[in-house]
C-alpha cells in the first residue's frame, strides 16, 4: 500500500489518472481533496468484493445523470477519457488489418487469425512459455467463459474481451502471469506506458486485448474491476501519447470530434449495466465502422465487414441467443414437466378406463364339476364332461342380454328386470341362434346354474321367485343347487354388473344433486327457523313495549283522576276508551286484557274492585298512591314562590343592617337566554309579590343575563322587597338580591323613572 | 434545488466584482471568516478554486467542508451560487 499522503503532486495525479478519475490541477488547495479521493478509490480498489467498486464508480455515473447541469455532464465526459475508450477499438480493428494482405479475404478462417496473432504475439512477448501452451489455456478460458454467460455481465471490458477472446486471449494468458505483480508498480506501467506510446499500432492493441483476457483469466470478483483500472489506465495513457503517435492521432481527433456519439459511449462504460448490453454491443461495431470510414482506407472498411461478419457478430449473437434461451428455457422446462405430469395422467386414466370395460365372458380358467364315481350327483353338484362345453356356449351367448338387462334395470329403468327367466333364455336362444332343440336348451342352461355356484367369479346368479313380477333381489338369490324348488320360476342374472361410465358419472351425479339438496334444504329450514327465532323475539319485545306504554298510560290516567276528583276510582272499560281510539280496541284487546291483568297483579298502587257507577256494577281501578307522587319529580312546578330558605328580618346573620341604595339586582330566578316570556313571567312574579308592599319605580328582567333590575322609590322600600325576596325559593331555584348603587342602575337604564306612578303586578 | 435565496439571485444577477465572501450563497457570517483565515477573503477567490476543481460538484462540496466544515446544505448552495455566476457570466 501506497502512503497517499506522502506522494508528489505529479504522482498523486498519475495515480489518480489511472483509476480514470477526471483529474483537476494539484495545487495547495485542492491537494487535500484529491488526496482524500485517491484514498476513497484506493480503499474501494481493495475491497474484494467487487461490487463496491462498482457501486462506486455507479454512484458517479448516476450523479453525473441525475445531475441538470449538462455543461457538467459534457465535462465529465470528455475528461473521462471517452476519446480514448474508441481509439483502443480502433486500434483493435488495426492489428488485424495486415491479415488480409497476406490472405485471400474470403478465406479467412479462425486459424489463420490465430496464427497470425500468434506472430503478433511474438513480437510482442517477450519471455514468456511456449506459444502453443498459452493458446490452449486461451481456449480453455474461452470456452469456459462462454459456458458461463452470467460471468459476462459482470462489466463492459468482459464483453470488450470476449468480442475479441478468439484472437486475444493467447496474449492475454502470458500477460495475466505477471501482471497482479504490477498492479502497484507505477514505475513499471510508465516505461510500459511510454514504450507503448511510441511503439506500433498493433502492439497497443495487443496491449489492450492482453489486458481484457487478463482480467477474464482472474474471473473472480476482483477481475472486472482491474480490467476497469486497467482500461483507464490504458486509455488515459493513449490519450497521453497520442499526440506522439501519427498513426493514431487522426482517428482520435475524429472521435473527439463525434461528441454525441462518444457521450453515449462513456456513459455507458461507467454505467455498467448489463441490460442493454447487447445493443451496446452493436452501438460499438457501428462505432467502428463509422470512424473507419471517415478516417482509414476503404480496404480497411472491407475487412472490417469480415472482421464483424466472423469474429465481433457470432460471438454476439452467441451471447445473446445464449442468454435468450437461459430465460426461456428455465420456463419451458417447468411447463415441460408440468404437461409431462398431466400427460402422464391422462394416460393412466384412459388405460385405467380401457382395463375395466373387460366384457368378455369367461372363457378360461372356470371351474367345472365334473361328475365322476363319488358322491356327486349329476344335475346337482356336477356336471357330465361333454356338457360344460355346452353350457359355456350358452353362458357366451346370453351374457350380453343378461348385461344389458342389468344395465339398464341399474341405470334407465327401474322398471326392466335383469333377470332373465329359463323360459325367457329359452326363447332368446331359439330366436337368435335358430336353436330348435327346446329341451337341450334347457338342459344345457341346468348345466350352467350348477356351474354358476361354483364359478362366483362371474358375477351370475341363480334366483328363484314365485312369479316373475318383479326385480330379483338379495334375498331370491340361491346359494346352491339343493335350494332349488321345482316349481318356481328360476331365473339367472347379473347382480352387479360392470355399468358404463356414463350411467356411473349419471348416478354420481344425481347423488351429489341429491345430497347438495338436501345440505340446501336443511340450510335453508335452519335459516328460516333463524330467521322466525327473530322475528318472534323482534315481535315479543315489541309486545312488551307496547303492554308497558300503555301500562304507563293507564297510570298516567289514574293519576289524573285521583289528583282532579274526591272520587278517585275510575271505570276500567273508561279507561281503555280514553286510551286505545275507536279502530284499535278491537286489535288491542288481548294487550288491553294483558295490561289489565299486569295492573291487577303488580301496581301496587292501584286497587281494583267493583263498584256500583250509575246503577251499573263496573270493575273500577282505584288510585291509592299520593297524588303527586309521580309530578313532583317530573314537572316541577313553574313559576310559583316556594318559600324562605333562610331568614331575613332585621338581626339575622343574613340581613342588611339598613339599605344603602334604592336599587336591587336579583339573580337566580331564570336561567340565562331562558325567553322574552319567562322574562315577562319572572317580572310579574316579582311585582305580584312585593308590589303591594313596596313602591316600585321600574322593574326589568333581563334574558341575556337572567338577572332582574328593580328600583324602588325609597332605601326602605328597598329594604322591604329585598327582605321578601332574598333566600327564596322560586320554581325550584334559590333567589339572591343585592343592592345595586344608583348610579349605575341610572346609567343601565337612563329612563328609568324617578317617581310616581308606582308599578304593581297585573 | 426547489428555489434559490435573494443571496443567490443578488449574487447572480451581476458581476462578482470586488465582493467579500460573505456575498456567496450559503457562506455567511462564521463560513466568511473561517474562509477568509483559509486565505479566501474575495468571492473570486473561492470562484478560483471552484474553477481549478472543474466545477464538480462532489470535490467542491469536499472542499467546503475541509477548508470552512461547511455543511452539505451551505456547500450545496455555494457551489450553485457559483456555478450559475458561471454560466451567467464565464
Amino acid at each position: 500500500m501506497i502512503d497517499v499522503e506522502k506522494l508528489s503532486d505529479a504522482e498523486l495525479r498519475t495515480k489518480l489518472l489511472e483509476f480514470g478519475f477526471p483529474v483537476m490541477p494539484i495545487t495547495g488547495t485542492t491537494r487535500k481533496v484529491m488526496v482524500k479521493k485517491l484514498k476513497l478509490l484506493l480503499e474501494n480498489k481493495n475491497k474484494v468484493g467487487s461490487s463496491d467498486t462498482r457501486r462506486s464508480l455507479g454512484k458517479y455515473s448516476s450523479e453525473e445523470e441525475s445531475d441538470n447541469e449538462t455543461k457538467s455532464r459534457r465535462m465529465r465526459r470528455i475528461t473521462l477519457a471517452a476519446p480514448v475508450a474508441s481509439t483502443s477499438v480502433k486500434i483493435n480493428q488495426k492489428i488485424v488489418e495486415p491479415e488480409p494482405v497476406s490472405s485471400p479475404k474470403g478465406k479467412q478462417t479462425s486459424a489463420s487469425k490465430t496464427k497470425i496473432i500468434r506472430g503478433v504475439q511474438d513480437d510482442f512477448d517477450t519471455g514468456s512459455e511456449s506459444e502453443s501452451e498459452l493458446v490452449g489455456s486461451s481456449e480453455k478460458l474461452n470456452s469456459n467463459v462462454r459456458r458461463s454467460p452470467s460471468k459476462y455481465d459482470e462489466s463492459l471490458e468482459d464483453r470488450d474481451f470476449k468480442r475479441r477472446s478468439p484472437l486475444k486471449t493467447s496474449l492475454s494468458s502470458s500477460y495475466s502471469r505477471y501482471s497482479p505483480t504490477k498492479n502497484d508498480d507505477s514505475s513499471f506501467l510508465n516505461s510500459r506506458n511510454v514504450s507503448f506510446a511510441t511503439s506500433s499500432p498493433a502492439r497497443h492493441t495487443n496491449y489492450g486485448g492482453t489486458e481484457s483476457a487478463g482480467s477474464g483469466l482472474l474471473s473472480t470478483s476482483l477481475a472486472s474491476e482491474y480490467a476497469n483500472d486497467r482500461l483507464n489506465q490504458m486509455r488515459s495513457r493513449l490519450s497521453l501519447g497520442n499526440p506522439s503517435t501519427p498513426l493514431v492521432s487522426p482517428e482520435v481527433k475524429l472521435t473527439e470530434r463525434d461528441t454525441p456519439f462518444l457521450s453515449n459511449f462513456t456513459r455507458r462504460l461507467s454505467a455498467l449495466s448489463a441490460s442493454k448490453k447487447n445493443v451496446d454491443f452493436e452501438n460499438k461495431n457501428d462505432l467502428v465502422k463509422e470512424h473507419d470510414a471517415n478516417g482509414s482506407t476503404l480496404y480497411g472498411r472491407s475487412y472490417l465487414s469480415n472482421f464483424r461478419a466472423t469474429r465481433g457478430r457470432e460471438p454476439t449473437y452467441e451471447y445473446k441467443s445464449l442468454q435468450n434461451e437461459g430465460g426461456a428455457k428455465g420456463s419451458f422446462v417447468s411447463y415441460g414437466v408440468l404437461a409431462l405430469a398431466a400427460a402422464f395422467f391422462i394416460v393412466l386414466a384412459v388405460v385405467y378406463l380401457g382395463m375395466v370395460s373387460d366384457t368378455s365372458v369367461v372363457t378360461s380358467g372356470y371351474l367345472s364339476p365334473i361328475c365322476d364315481d363319488s358322491l356327486n350327483i349329476a344335475g346337482i353338484n356336477c356336471v357330465n364332461k361333454e356338457h360344460i362345453q355346452n353350457a359355456i356356449n350358452l353362458l357366451e351367448s346370453i351374457h350380453p342380454e343378461l348385461k344389458k338387462r342389468a344395465v339398464a334395470h341399474r341405470c334407465f329403468d327401474l322398471s326392466i328386470k335383469p333377470q332373465m327367466t329359463e323360459t325367457e333364455i329359452v326363447a332368446f336362444c331359439q330366436t337368435n341362434y335358430g336353436i330348435k332343440d327346446a329341451e337341450m336348451i334347457r338342459k344345457d342352461l341346468h348345466n350352467l346354474e350348477v356351474m354358476t355356484f361354483v364359478n362366483p367369479e362371474w358375477g351370475l346368479h341363480v334366483a328363484q321367485m314365485e312369479k316373475n313380477d318383479g326385480a330379483v333381489t338379495e334375498a331370491n338369490i340361491l346359494t346352491s343347487m339343493e335350494g332349488m324348488v321345482p316349481n318356481k320360476i328360476t331365473s339367472l342374472v347379473l347382480l352387479n354388473p360392470e355399468l358404463p361410465y356414463k350411467c356411473v358419472f349419471f348416478a354420481y351425479l344425481a347423488n351429489a344433486i341429491y345430497s347438495l339438496t338436501l345440505i340446501g334444504v336443511i340450510f335453508a329450514a335452519l335459516f328460516v327457523s333463524r330467521l322466525g327465532l327473530k322475528y318472534y323475539a323482534r315481535y315479543q319485545q315489541k309486545q312488551k313495549h307496547e303492554l308497558n306504554t300503555l301500562i304507563e298510560k293507564i297510570i298516567e290516567v289514574l293519576q289524573n283522576a285521583a289528583s282532579d276528583q274526591d272520587n278517585t276510582y275510575v271505570v276500567i272499560n273508561h279507561v281503555r276508551d280514553a286510551i286505545l281510539s275507536v279502530k284499535e280496541r278491537k286489535e288491542k284487546r288481548r294487550l288491553w286484557e294483558r295490561a289489565v291483568d299486569y295492573i291487577k297483579e303488580h301496581e301496587s298502587r292501584v286497587r281494583t274492585e267493583v263498584q256500583t257507577v250509575h246503577g251499573e256494577s263496573y270493575d273500577v281501578w282505584r288510585w291509592i298512591g299520593s297524588g303527586n307522587l309521580s309530578l313532583c319529580g317530573n314537572s316541577p312546578r313553574k313559576s310559583v314562590w316556594q318559600g324562605q330558605a333562610f331568614d331575613t328580618d332585621p338581626g339575622a346573620a343574613n340581613s342588611v343592617a339598613f339599605s344603602p341604595t334604592p336599587c336591587l339586582k336579583i339573580r337566580g330566578m331564570f336561567e340565562e337566554g331562558a325567553g322574552k316570556p319567562v322574562a315577562m313571567t319572572v317580572r310579574e312574579a316579582v311585582l305580584s309579590k312585593i308590589g303591594h308592599q313596596c313602591r316600585i319605580l321600574h322593574c326589568q328582567a333581563e334574558v341575556s343575563s337572567g338577572v332582574v333590575y328593580l328600583k324602588c322609590a325609597s332605601e326602605e322600600d328597598a329594604a322591604i322587597a329585598f327582605k321578601n325576596l332574598h333566600g327564596w325559593w322560586y320554581s325550584g331555584q334559590l333567589v339572591t338580591v343585592k343592592y345595586l348603587r344608583l348610579e349605575r342602575y341610572q346609567q343601565r337604564y337612563p329612563d328609568a323613572a324617578s317617581g310616581p306612578p308606582y308599578l304593581r303586578s297585573g | 434545488m426547489s428555489s434559490t435565496s435573494q443571496k443567490h439571485r443578488n449574487f447572480v444577477a451581476e458581476p462578482m466584482g470586488d465582493k467579500p465572501v460573505t456575498e456567496l450563497a450559503g457562506v455567511g457570517g462564521v463560513l466568511g471568516e473561517r474562509l477568509s483565515q483559509a486565505g479566501f477573503d474575495r468571492a473570486y477567490v473561492v470562484l478560483g478554486q471552484f474553477l481549478v476543481l472543474k466545477k464538480n460538484q462532489d470535490l467542491f462540496k469536499e472542499w467546503m467542508k475541509d477548508t470552512c466544515s461547511a455543511n452539505s446544505k451551505q456547500s450545496t448552495d455555494c457551489w450553485q451560487c457559483l456555478n450559475d455566476w458561471c454560466e451567467e457570466f464565464l
